[in-house]
């Protein structure tokens, strides 16, 4: 059944997302059997391979034939389809308060808001189809937590989760990692919503701690249009959200260099992404959440198959 | 540098050029805020280039300043005058246009141009107001400076203060402009100065030309053209000057001093042109010529003799001159007596370059100021049809009459007679009330009421009378010495000629007799005697009755070489000869024609009285009489009576 709260759970996004398969690229344990690769080899009819055996590891999975050939103990992995474990994370900084000003009319969404429906429909979509979906929001450190469940009506609690009050702090990418990567049970896929406005290195150190332990990572790099373009004009005085900087400027004559250092940032983003093996996805707030989520889950099948 | 047409446009429309600034300025307060994620991709941005969008916004700001300074001075059109921009066709020339507007441009032709203008000065200032718009119209800086002859030529005078009435140039030909002309001091004698001829100030330059009007003055180019000779000093463009004129003989026959001038401007290499504003004129055939082709003019009026008191019959004669080259016949004069017609004269021939006078009497009942005009019919050139005299009336002018010594057997003495000759009676009005006195009374009364004094023959005046009498004549009272028996001869050298310093006009000889009684031919002498029937001189006709052959007593003088300039004082006196051969001795002429008063004093001789000195109002050139009348005025406010306002010209 789906939350009264209609915010983050746009119909037309769920109509979308409903005809496609959301598909994981890594195994995750999981307890709902599906379509995704599971890091455990389980009984499947698939062999896998063989793996040396560890103490603790289940004495019917061992090779006998190895043994007796070999005389060393080996044990067979077979694939095994589990259901996928989710975890979303929220960038709940600052910055991701941007509005992009609309004078006289009805006030946008901000990029926070389209994170947490982003958010939300895919976990949605996850707990639809049994998946464990957990929620977080963060800036400089882990604010609300929602635990991963299976349990449909856990989308209240994601949302509640998402609604919380946020400390608008600027974000600290690699402690947040950190804190993630210790606090996981499980391995699981953790899909990041952001506009990853930090420390570059330090983001992607956090990223590669989160990949060390065994998460496939999906990011949904969220910027507005307004960030991407710059259609400014006319005498503006710029204040940081994050940064208690100031600029009174003529935007059409910083507009080139703005640009510029934002195609920099991206193209580093989108390295230290590829470089730490994540899944990446710039998205425009301007774009429809359902597009934004079927690209997505697009993409993800197209990993797996 | 360029001179702009819209000087005006140009300085309210300069101070637009810092709208850029102050829209800058405004802008600096009124930003609109942002709260912004990105900042550090904008500080990046920031001071990466800095200084070049520094420098491309003020170079912005200076572009939009000089592109509303260059818009605003495209408005004003602005007209380069520099030597490059003289080849790039921005030339500067200045025309001077030179105006006859003297009396001859008057003429009336025989018809109406196409313009509708029916005198050489309208169509004069018709081409002056087509070389306006043909000039606005020509690519290039043009300046017209319009001048008039009669202003200009008013300048060359001595004297002349720019914005005073213009008085006719005294000075000929060949005299030099005063210093100020020379020193550029010159722009207010003309009606344009160096004004730029454009298509937006076309109308009121034509206004300009539209206000000049023909003057009452007879004057040439020579002045016209050396004024113009100043506009043209310090001009480092090219020049024109345009002569309008209707190029009158006496104008140009001999010029040579213009030719001169012209010929200096024009090796300066200014253009000269000449606008013949008369020509066409001799194609006007007679038939359609509503005007008499001849022209007249009324060249004098003057009154010629009399007293003007009231209801005094006054003599005039008018003077008409043929200026044509056809005899004129049967021209009548309309004479008007203060703006009402009365019956006119008639004059029966004038043949050409000759004059005709004519005489006509006046009256006028009251005392007071009094016009006669006397006006021909139009002709060619209406500016000298008509002539205006101006006549002061008195009821009364009172003579002071000072007799000599009384006759012994108390028969009325020379005095009486004389009065009687004056003032016969109210059946022969003269205007003159006489008064006898004695000499004392010459220093008892108040000589200024008197119009003039005569003396009869008295037998010697002392000082305390001779002073008054001659301060009486050095304010312009006419005194009239009468010598007779009576008189001594070396007296009056002594106490009233004085060598010349005295008031008596000439040192006087031995007595001689003139005038014989003709029932005693024998006698040397006209005396007081019964046969002679009392005065010498007897009734006005006394000279025939007294004899053809002998002359009236009296005393030859002697005239200095050079008489003194003393007001008119005259001596009645003979010489021995025919009878009514008399000689008037007189000297200086004070303010007045002395050839008027010798006639005066002739046609007194003649007709009244042998004796008398016939007070005659001389009508003085209308500028003489300008003066007298000033003169006169400011007797009047001073109290005195004397002057010709109040009193008949001195003999």
């Amino acid at each position: 059944m789906i939350p009264a709260s209609k915010r983050y759970l746009p119909p037309e996004a769920l109509a979308r997302i409903g005809r496609l398969e959301l598909r994981a690229r890594t195994v995750v344990d999981g307890v709902l059997a599906g379509m995704h690769k599971s890091p455990y080899k389980g009984n499947s009819v698939e062999f896998l391979q063989h793996r040396e055996y560890t103490r603790g590891d289940d004495l019917r999975r061992v090779d006998w034939k190895v043994w007796g050939r070999q005389d060393r103990l080996y044990i067979k992995e077979f694939e095994n389809e589990t259901s996928l474990r989710l975890f979303l994370l929220v960038d709940g900084s600052a910055s991701m308060d941007y509005r992009p000003p609309r004078f006289g009319q009805t006030p946008g969404l901000t990029k926070f808001d389209y994170a947490a429906t982003l958010a939300a429909s895919l976990g949605w979509l996850g707990l639809s189809q049994g998946d464990a979906v957990g929620c977080a929001v963060f800036d400089d450190r882990v604010r609300a937590t929602v635990p991963a469940r299976t349990s449909r009506s856990h989308l209240a609690s994601i949302v509640a989760g998402l609604e919380q009050p946020r400390q608008r702090h600027p974000s600290d990418f690699r402690g947040v990692f950190r804190s993630l990567a210790e606090t996981l049970p499980r391995r699981g896929l953790v899909v990041i919503f952001s506009d990853l406005f930090g420390d570059r290195a330090e983001t992607a150190k956090g990223l590669q701690l989160l990949r060390q332990r065994g998460h496939d990572i999906a990011i949904f790099h969220l910027l507005d249009d307004d960030e991407l373009d710059f259609p400014f004009d006319g005498p503006t005085r710029f204040e940081g959200l994050e940064v208690p900087e100031e600029l009174s400027c003529n935007p059409r004559a910083l507009r080139a260099g703005y640009l510029e250092a934002v195609e920099a940032f991206l193209a580093d983003i989108r390295s230290r992404a590829a470089a730490a093996r994540c899944d990446y996805q710039l998205v425009r707030t301007g774009q429809p959440v359902d597009a934004a989520l079927v690209n997505f889950l697009a993409r993800r099948s197209q990993v797996r198959s | 540098m360029p001179t702009f047409d819209f000087t005006s446009l140009l300085w309210w429309g300069l101070p637009l050029a810092a709208a850029p600034v102050v829209i800058h300025l405004i802008n600096l307060l009124r930003h609109r805020v942002v709260d912004w994620a990105a900042m550090e991709f904008l500080l990046a941005s920031q001071r990466k280039y800095r200084t070049r969008i520094l420098l491309k916004q003020l170079l912005l700001l200076l572009l939009r300043i000089l592109a509303i300074a260059g818009l605003v001075a495209m408005l004003a059109q602005p007209r380069w005058t520099s030597a490059l921009t003289s080849l790039l066709g921005g030339r500067r020339t200045a025309h001077v246009v030179l105006l006859d507007d003297s009396f001859s441009m008057g003429e009336t032709f025989a018809a109406a141009d196409a313009g509708g203008e029916a005198t050489a000065f309208g169509r004069g200032r018709r081409m002056v107001e087509r070389l306006l718009e043909e000039l606005a119209a020509t690519p290039g800086r043009h300046e017209l400076s319009l001048g008039r002859f009669s202003r200009l030529a008013a300048a060359a005078t001595d004297g002349y203060q720019p914005g005073s009435p213009p008085v006719p140039g005294l000075a000929g030909p060949t005299s030099q402009p005063p210093q100020a002309e020379a020193n550029g001091e010159s722009s207010s004698l003309f009606d344009l100065r160096s004004e730029p001829v454009t298509p937006q100030n076309l109308a009121r330059l034509r206004r300009a030309v539209g206000d000049c009007r023909l003057s009452a003055f007879a004057t040439g180019p020579t002045a016209a053209v050396r004024a113009a000779a100043a506009v043209f000093a310090g001009h480092d463009g090219g020049g024109a000057i345009w002569l309008v004129t209707d190029l009158r003989s006496r104008d140009w026959l001999a010029a040579e001093d213009m030719v001169a001038a012209l010929e200096t401007l024009a090796a300066a290499g200014i253009e000269i042109h000449l606008v013949d504003a008369a020509a066409d004129e001799d194609e006007q055939t007679a038939t359609t010529d509503p005007l008499p082709r001849p022209n007249l003019a009324v060249e004098r009026i003057e009154m010629v003799g009399g007293v003007p008191a009231s209801d005094v019959l006054l003599p005039w004669e008018v003077t008409v001159r043929n200026l044509g080259a056809e005899p004129v016949r049967d021209v009548p004069l309309v004479i008007r007596e203060d703006q009402v017609e009365r019956p006119g004269v008639q004059l029966d021939q004038i043949l050409p370059g000759d004059s005709a006078t004519a005489r006509f009497e006046s009256r006028f009942p009251t005392a007071g100021g009094h016009f006669v005009e006397v006006e021909l019919p139009a002709d060619r050139l209406a500016a000298d049809n008509r002539r205006t005299a101006a006549v002061e009336v008195v009821n009364e002018a009172d003579v002071l009459i000072i007799a000599g010594a009384a006759a012994p057997d108390d028969t009325p003495g020379d005095a009486f007679y004389l009065a009687t000759a004056l003032d016969p009676g109210a059946a022969a009005a003269t205007g003159l009330r006489p008064r006898i006195e004695p000499s004392r009374a010459l220093a008892a009364l108040e000589l200024d009421q008197f119009d003039s004094i005569w003396l009869v023959d008295v037998p010697r005046l002392d000082a305390t009378e001779i002073e008054p009498l001659e301060d009486y004549a050095r304010r312009g009272g006419g005194v009239v010495f009468f010598t007779g028996p009576a008189t001594q001869p070396e007296l009056v050298n002594q106490t009233l000629f004085r060598d010349g310093a005295g008031i008596f006009p000439a040192p006087l000889a031995a007595a001689v007799d003139l005038l014989t009684d003709p029932r005693n031919r024998g006698s040397r002498r006209c005396g007081r005697g019964p046969s002679s029937g009392g005065h010498p001189a007897g009734p006005p006709q006394s000279v025939s009755r007294c004899g053809a052959d002998r002359p009236l007593p009296g005393h030859p003088a002697e005239l200095p070489a050079t008489p003194r300039q003393w007001p008119a004082a005259a001596v009645v006196a003979a010489e021995p000869g025919p009878v009514g051969d008399r000689k008037t001795l007189r000297r200086g002429a004070g303010r007045g024609d002395p050839d008027h008063r010798r006639a005066g004093l002739e046609q007194l001789g003649t007709e009244q009285s042998q004796l008398g000195c016939r007070h005659a109002r001389t009508r003085r050139p209308a500028r003489q009489a300008t003066a007298a009348t000033g003169e006169s005025a400011r007797r009047r406010a001073a109290g005195s009576p004397a002057g010709p306002g109040g009193r008949p010209d001195r003999c």
